[in-house]
Formats: C-alpha cells, sequence, structure tokens
C-alpha cells in the first residue's frame, strides 16, 4: 500500500518561536519571552534549493511571528524566485506600510491575517489587548495593497457566537478567503481543549449556516471551512470520494508525513506543527530528502492507519485513515489506534 | 453534425494554464495550481497526457501517442477518455484550449 509521496507537496517553516503576542489557542506555545532566532537566510535559501529539487510545490511561513524574523522580506522574495508558493500566517501587528511596499513588490500566494472575534473584546480576550485594532489594520492595508489576503479563525467557545459577523467583517473588508479551523489539541490549547472545543451541534448549526453562505457569497469570497469530520462522518454529511484512486485517497487524508512536514526553528523536521515530540531529523545535520525517505518516526506514522482495528471496516475508513495522528498523540500519548474525537471507532 | 464536433475536438489544442505545474509520483501525478493553490491528482497515463499538453500538440496527435502506448484499446476509447480527463483539468482551470 501507498504510505505516502516521493516528496512533500508543502512544507511548513516555523521561522523563530518568538512572538509579539501569546495566544492562549497557540499549538507552538510561541511567546513574547521566547527567542528571537531561527534558521539563518543561508540555511532558508539553501533549504528552498532542496525542495525546488525535490519538487515541493508550496511553503507556508509560520512561527511565532513571521514578520518578526529579520529576514522575512528576504525569504519571501527567495522562495518566490524559485516559484515556490508562499503562504504567511500572521497576527498583522507588525506589517508596516514599508513592509507593503516590499510584498507588493513579489506578492506571496496568500497572507492570512489571524482574527479570533468579531470584535476588540472577543479577540483581544484570546490574542492579548490591542491585537485586534491591529489586525484589523493589517487587513485594511493588504486589502489596499491589493494583496491575495485570508482571514483565519479558530473556532472555539469563546468565538463561537460571533463566527457570522466574523464573516460579515470579512465581506465588509474586501477580503478576499475566510477560512475557518477547529481548536487543536496542542501547545497551549492542550490544556483549554476540553473547555473550548465546540461540540458536535454547534459544528452542525456552521455547517448549515457555511453551506448556505457558501453558495450565496462564492462570487465575493472564498470559503475554506474545515468543520469537523468526524461531526460529518457521524451525521453522514459527507460522501467519500468514490472516485478518486488510492493513489488520491493517500495524499487527501491526514497530510502529516505523508504529503507535508514542518521544520521548526532549530532546524528540527516534525511530521506537522501538532506532532511537537516526534523528531524525524534535523536539516543542520541531514539533507530533507534523506530525512524524508529514512525516518522511522515518519515510517511508523505513515503506517499507523493499517493497524487500526476500530477503522478497518468504517465507510470513511479509505478518506479518514484513522483521523489525526497529532491529536491522537496528544490526546492519548501515543499515536497508533483511532483519534479519540471519533465516536465511530468508539 | 457528430462527425464536425469530432473534427473540432480533434484539431483543439490544450495548453496548461501558466504557473501550473506537475510532478511525477510512483503511482501517478500530483498537479498544482498556484492560481488558486489546488493541488490535484491523476493516475499514471495522466502523466503522458500532460507532457503533450502544451499549446502545440492537438488532441489527435495526442490520440496518437496514447495509441501508440496502449495497442488494444480501440481509438473512440481513447479519445472519449482523452476527452473526459481534458474536460476534467478544464472544470477547475487547469488548461486553456487553442483552435
Amino acid at each position: 500500500m501507498l504510505t505516502h509521496l516521493g516528496a512533500p507537496i508543502e512544507v511548513d517553516f516555523e521561522l523563530l518561536p518568538y512572538c509579539n503576542l501569546r495566544c492562549v489557542h497557540c499549538y507552538s506555545n510561541a511567546g513574547p519571552d521566547q527567542p528571537r532566532i531561527g534558521l539563518s537566510l543561508r540555511k532558508i535559501e539553501a533549504l528552498c534549493d532542496e525542495l525546488v529539487d525535490l519538487q515541493v510545490f508550496k511553503i507556508y511561513l509560520g512561527g511565532g511571528e513571521p514578520f518578526a524574523h529579520r529576514d522575512i522580506l528576504d525569504i519571501i522574495q527567495l522562495a518566490a524566485q524559485r516559484s515556490l508558493a508562499v503562504t504567511i500566517s500572521t497576527n498583522g501587528a507588525l506589517l508596516t506600510e514599508r513592509r507593503l511596499d516590499a510584498l507588493r513588490r513579489v506578492p506571496p500566494a496568500l497572507i492570512q491575517v489571524s482574527v479570533d472575534g468579531a470584535c476588540a473584546r472577543t479577540h483581544d480576550g484570546i490574542r492579548g489587548i490591542g491585537s485586534f485594532d491591529k489586525a484589523v489594520r493589517a487587513l485594511q492595508l493588504l486589502v489596499r495593497a491589493g494583496l491575495c489576503t485570508a482571514i483565519g479563525t479558530v473556532a472555539c467557545q469563546s468565538n463561537y457566537r460571533e463566527i457570522p459577523d466574523m464573516l460579515r467583517l470579512t465581506l465588509d473588508l474586501g477580503v478576499r478567503s475566510f477560512h475557518l479551523m477547529g481548536l487543536q489539541p496542542a501547545g497551549r490549547a492542550l490544556s483549554h481543549f476540553e473547555d473550548q472545543q465546540l461540540t458536535e451541534e454547534q459544528w452542525l448549526v456552521l455547517h448549515k449556516f457555511f453551506s448556505h453562505r457558501a453558495a450565496a457569497l462564492s462570487n465575493r469570497i472564498e470559503f475554506h471551512i474545515e468543520i469537523d469530520k468526524f461531526v460529518l462522518f457521524k451525521n453522514r454529511l459527507f460522501t467519500p470520494q468514490n472516485h478518486l484512486d488510492k493513489f488520491a485517497k493517500m495524499w487527501c487524508t491526514c497530510p502529516c508525513s505523508r504529503s507535508l512536514c514542518t521544520i521548526t526553528a532549530n532546524g528540527d523536521v516534525l511530521p506537522c506543527a501538532l506532532m511537537r515530540d516526534v523528531v524525524a531529523g534535523n536539516v543542520h545535520r541531514q539533507s530533507l530528502r534523506e530525512i524524508w525517505k529514512r525516518s522511522a518516526g515518519f515510517a511508523a506514522i505513515r503506517r499507523r492507519s493499517l493497524g487500526i482495528a476500530a477503522c478497518s471496516d468504517c465507510h470513511f475508513g479509505d478518506c479518514c485513515q484513522g483521523g489525526c495522528a497529532a491529536v491522537t498523540h496528544n490526546l492519548t500519548g501515543k499515536f497508533t489506534g483511532a483519534d479519540p474525537r471519533c465516536e465511530l471507532a468508539k | 453534425m457528430r462527425t464536425r464536433q469530432m473534427k473540432t475536438f480533434s484539431s483543439l489544442k490544450p495548453a496548461l494554464r501558466p504557473a501550473v505545474r506537475y510532478r511525477r509520483e510512483l503511482e501517478g501525478v500530483i498537479i498544482f495550481d498556484p492560481a488558486s493553490m489546488g493541488i490535484y491528482a491523476t493516475n499514471p497515463t495522466g502523466f503522458l497526457i500532460l507532457k503533450k499538453i502544451n499549446g502545440r500538440t492537438s488532441c489527435a496527435e495526442i490520440v496518437e501517442r496514447l495509441q501508440r502506448r496502449f495497442v488494444s484499446t480501440s481509438r473512440r476509447t481513447l479519445r472519449r477518455d482523452l476527452r473526459r480527463f481534458l474536460e476534467d483539468l478544464a472544470s477547475v482551470g487547469l488548461v486553456d484550449f487553442e483552435a
């Protein structure tokens, strides 16, 4: 059985552990107390050359806060020169007019600004005082500059009721995309996960809401709404894509170590940003190609779905493959076994 | 009418949209569209076709090439499969057609 691609489709960079904010749900434990150091520009350039050699298509620049990296504009430029599609995830607070001018010259494929509430009170409660106004200001500047921009929202109990208003905010600001994802149990979010994750009923409300809105607004906005897939499975709101062959199924499931990996600020290579204890290798000592092909940690995660008895007869087995390895690992201490969020596997 | 449609299809020269890229994998091909950031997959035969979707090769020539590879498959089937494949690519904005 094919368990992974010959190389990643996407590589995520955590450029530095430092962040100017200290969000309560940060999966990487970033914050102002973390060091402002990361991979050197020279190392990132060498890595981008290797990514081109591996035929990787896109990179994701996160952190910490990527705009706190002193070489961020050079990193974007050297990636663009190599035709790597760049997505940047930012809180927006450090975007200045000068940086926008530079971004206009080498536009990233997408700049996603995190907004976790429709008003300052909610957003700042999650991300810190004053952060809402800065995020909105950044979005206004980005839209005015004609850059491809998205709002990224982590749905949780604190902002659930405001999600329709956040969509309105996206429209009012003229932002092109609205991305909604669930809270992930990693980093600081792990201790809030039980209290803050959405319930099945709430996900169903959001599913209905966005099903209607996506159709009505499809000419004005792009939606990337990640409704909890286990809720969709349980309520039969998901149709397996039977036309996909096993090859397509392999990479459209959890991409962790199959079509995606993460490189941290110290060079560690992780299966994904949520699984911080499984270090597959380090780019200061090995090539990414070698890590991708030979890591025992990656191999174990890639084989994970083969050994889950509870999933063997599941209607959604092919397109789920045991769910998220990182969430399973973070909630149960091991990644062998079905995703604990799945009620069908219980 | 049918003959004219077939002739039209045969003379079309499909071209991948600018910046669309693809790479070969053991069991297929991954296609990436930077404009939409979309990722698509197809089977190894798709790779043979993608190499010829260059704006210079007509559908008739692509069918000809496929016929050399799949000698026991009828030309009609190959033409139908090619048309479906190109329609799939066009539906997600990956190809243009030059007459």
